[in-house]
């Protein structure tokens, strides 16, 4: 499989303070891949990179071939990149109609007929299972569907890479199960997912690559199953054993 | 350009820049606690110009020696502003509601002060009216300058009551996190309201010292508003001491560029720099932000 | 889906308008035709006004410098170089609009109460431009002279201004409403909401900004040009920021960010202000704006997104709807029977 991102060397630093140093990684076309780590590890600092929020003081990104580091932040959706972010952004005062259908517009479709467009929107929207909320407005609803409208806007935008910025934290079991099947559905309509989540289980079931970071530093690579049982992985997130 | 003239203008800028600085300190106060953008604050320096004009008429008081009792009344009203208007509009999305609230409450109070004492100019006498003190040659109005000791006094004192009482702790505290403020038992509600009573109470003494060299009318309040605007935007919001920088940097600014390109356009001079300093300032903070 | 239908509410809608088209015929005090005049130009002001602070969400204070470029404009280009208003309304659009665009577009990085700052300081910089301009009267301003017929935009009734006013609110509604509903307009309202969730979706928040500018200063401009040849005199003091606040307040009442919002508070508003000016500024001065202002005030303080904000999530919105669809259902019904006859 061809590798739709792959990223180089990169390194960000906030006036001496090393967020990031020297990661790099591969997300090949198709897959869903994870990166975990603790909190202040630096992941979302290289999403933010990935996303064109933050410029990397060094290293480089390339999408599809192409070195896009240092692009501009509105010009990714445009690309193929769609994001979400660990704060949910809803858009306050636009239904959930209109917050999926601002995505439509202006995404990779670039769909200017409004109907059209609304079409599409609520194509997005059955899809998400949000069809039977679309009049309502986000303050409305709980978090789970907050964290599904974010989903459900980034998708809208028609990426081939979507982004997904913690979207399991703060959800129940079952409703962490739905989201998993929702991502799986995603991923099969040929949607390459790189996720960043602290769900243990979530990322186990979900990704067939996880990249693990600890203090701005790529530690670990590799399946589930390799990277849970690294000693150094262990030792971070339950401490050294005493001798 | 004679030097003399540029010497002259400077250091009446500085006296001017001190009720700048004033000014913006208070509005700073209230922006670095409360995170609200007080748009009357022009016109709360025109309360208490007209409450040390009815002090000097009524009760025969020097606009000097008004000032503690100003200042106190002013903490009263700005206080029961902010307790009973302003602290209902402070929502959590966006600054938009307390800003169409505080804009309303200046006309408000400009046109009630338009109802009650009509729009002519108004000015009071003062121990040190009319009296000029020469230094190397230079021209220096007493009461400007008096007033320019008495601001620089009462900086020193907030900065003393911030630092070391435990009101200013508590100010301090709740500025920097009022949820964490109010864990530690701080009562935040309490603290905005002194906090904005004391805004307007560091207004009042500025207003006061304003009377003794300078008249009010109505909306006086105006020009009052944008500058201290302006100040604090330069020295940055929230920051006091940049404030307090910053109004001297506007004096200085207004008088010797008056004195450059003609006081016609010293406003249009000052809005230009205003404008470009804040849009620099904002740009270097969005490339440092971004890497 | 539903078929675009004759309903109730376009019948509503046009007997609402024809009954204002006609309200001349019978009210011929030129005051009450006076405050109509105002209220209209105040909607359509508060109109290109929220293309920014509504839509946009971009709070302009300094909308008042705009208007006055756009009646500076027709005023210097009428009585120096003989310029028609109508066409000045056209140059007021294209060149007060590209002026606010390039003036502000360094400041559309500016967010909240900095780009209201910002504002301001555009209007009070243009007002004192304007005072110490000799060529445009300075201090004295300018007088338009009255010449009679429609290329001059100057009578001496009321009742032409009355119908371009009336022309000009419709006209810009349509604008607002056409632009609400288009592409642009959910650019605009996502940044308005969220600009860093605008440009995750591909929107470029700086090109949408200068598009919204454009259009509302242009609009204003246009209001500008009216305003001057109404009144037929003009001075730096229209450009004051307090005058900015005219179109804001609308704004507040009606219900920022909804487009009925600014028709609805002028309406409200306008009449009102000017029937306090009328009543209580000669028995004391200044007693009107107090109880502008308190009004004003009171609506922040306890509905704070306005009437239409609370009209949209109202129950009393959901009755009127069930109301009027009752009433479409009978009248579209007696259509169908006139078809099958």
């Amino acid at each position: 499989m061809a590798n739709i991102l792959e990223i180089q060397n990169l390194s960000k630093n906030f006036q001496g303070l090393k967020a990031v140093s020297n990661v790099s990684f591969t997300v090949s076309e198709n897959s869903i891949t994870g990166i975990i780590g603790s909190n202040g590890a630096g992941k979302t600092t290289v999403f933010n990179m990935i996303s064109g929020v933050l410029i990397p003081s060094e290293g480089t990104i390339t999408y599809c071939g192409n070195n896009i580091t240092g692009t501009k932040a509105h010009k990714y959706s445009g690309l193929g990149i769609a994001r979400t972010f660990q704060i949910m952004k809803p858009l306050r005062n636009m239904t959930v109609l209109e917050n999926v259908l601002s995505g439509a517009m202006f995404g990779r479709k670039r769909i200017s007929n409004t109907k059209e467009a609304r079409e599409y929107a609520l194509e997005i929207l059955k899809f998400t299972d949000l069809y039977d909320k679309k009049d309502m407005y986000p303050k409305e609803m709980g978090t789970p569907f907050k964290k599904r409208l974010e989903v459900a806007r980034a998708l809208a935008t028609n990426p081939r890479l979507l982004l997904l910025d913690e979207v399991m934290a703060g959800l129940n079991p079952t409703e962490t199960d739905e989201a998993i099947e929702l991502f799986l559905k995603i991923n099969n309509e040929g949607i390459t997912i790189l996720l960043i989540e602290h769900v243990m289980r979530a990322v186990a079931n979900l990704c067939e690559k996880v990249v693990v970071m600890h203090h701005g530093e790529k530690v670990s690579e590799g399946t589930p199953g390799e990277v849970m049982n690294d000693p150094y992985v262990i030792e971070i997130y339950l401490g050294k054993e005493e001798q | 350009m004679d030097v003399g003239i540029l010497v002259q203008a400077l250091v009446n800028g500085i006296m001017i820049g001190g009720i700048y600085a004033m000014v913006g300190m208070s509005l700073n106060m209230i922006f670095g606690v409360m995170k609200i953008t007080n748009f009357c604050q022009g016109e709360i320096v025109m309360v208490s110009m007209y409450i040390t004009y009815l002090l000097y008429t009524y009760l025969g008081l020097d606009p000097f020696l008004a000032i503690p009792l100003v200042a106190l009344i002013m903490f009263a009203f700005g206080a029961m502003l902010q307790s009973l208007l302003i602290n209902r509009s402070i929502k959590e999305d966006g600054d938009q509601n307390v800003l169409f609230l505080t804009c309303c409450l200046g006309i408000f109070l400009t046109n009630t002060a338009l109802l009650l004492f009509s729009s002519n100019y108004r000015t009071v006498e003062s121990i040190f009216s009319n009296q000029v003190m020469k230094v190397f040659g230079m021209n220096i109005s007493l009461p400007r300058f008096v007033s320019f000791l008495l601001l620089c006094l009462a900086t020193v004192l907030i900065f003393l009551m911030l630092k070391h009482t435990k009101l200013g702790k508590q100010i301090r505290a709740t500025s920097q996190n009022p949820t964490g403020a109010q864990v530690t038992g701080i009562k935040t509600k309490f603290i905005y309201t002194c906090t904005y009573g004391i805004g307007a109470a560091i207004a009042g003494i500025a207003g006061a010292c304003l009377m003794s060299f300078y008249y009010v009318y109505p909306s006086v309040g105006n020009v009052y508003g944008t500058r201290s605007f302006i100040v604090v935007t330069m020295g940055g919001l929230g920051n006091v001491w940049g404030a307090f920088s910053g109004g001297f940097v506007l004096g200085i600014l207004e008088t010797v560029g008056s004195t450059i390109v003609g006081a016609a356009f010293k406003d249009t001079l000052v809005f230009v720099v205003f404008i470009l300093i804040l849009v620099i300032k904002e740009n270097l903070n969005i490339k440092r932000k971004r890497g | 889906m539903k078929q675009k239908q004759i309903g109730i509410r376009t019948i509503l809608l046009l007997i609402l308008i024809a009954v204002l088209a006609l309200v001349p015929l019978w009210i011929k005090t030129p005051y009450i035709l006076g405050i109509f005049v105002t209220t209209f130009y105040i909607a359509c002001g508060t109109i290109a006004w929220s293309i920014l602070g509504g839509l946009t969400g971009q709070t302009s204070l300094g909308h008042a410098g705009f208007m006055g470029l756009g009646a500076y404009i027709t005023a210097l280009l009428t009585t120096k170089a003989g310029v028609s208003p109508w066409i000045c309304m056209l140059i007021a659009f294209l060149a007060v609009g590209l002026i606010a665009g390039i003036l502000m577009a360094p400041c559309f990085v500016l967010s909240g109460a900095y780009f209201s700052l910002v504002t301001i300081a555009f209007s009070e910089a243009f007002r004192n431009l304007f005072i110490n301009w000799e060529y445009a009267g300075s201090g004295q301003g300018i007088l338009i002279p009255i010449k009679k017929g429609f290329w001059q935009m100057r009578w001496v009734s009321k009742i032409p201004y009355y119908y371009i006013s009336f022309f000009m609110v419709i006209i810009f509604f349509i604008i607002l409403r056409s632009i609400d509903h288009s592409k642009l307009g959910f650019a605009l309202k996502t940044i308005r909401e969220d600009e860093d969730t605008a440009k995750a979706i591909g929107i470029n928040p700086f090109r949408y900004k200068f598009i919204a500018t454009f259009l509302s200063a242009g609009l204003i401009a246009v209001v500008g040009v009216f305003y001057a040849n109404y009144i037929g005199y003009i001075n730096s003091d229209i450009m004051d920021h307090s005058y900015s606040l005219n179109y804001v307040m609308p704004a507040i009442i009606g219900g920022v960010g909804n487009i009925a919002g600014p028709l609805l508070g002028s309406a409200i508003l306008t009449p009102l202000s000017e029937f306090l000016s009328a009543n209580l500024s000669s028995v004391a001065n200044g007693l009107n704006l107090i109880v502008y202002a308190a009004i004003v005030i009171v609506v922040i303080l306890f509905q704070p997104n306005g009437i239409m904000g609370w009209f949209v999530h109202s129950r009393f919105k959901k009755n009127v709807n069930k109301k009027l669809d009752a009433v479409d259902r009978k009248l579209f019904k007696m259509k169908q029977a006139e078809c099958e006859e």
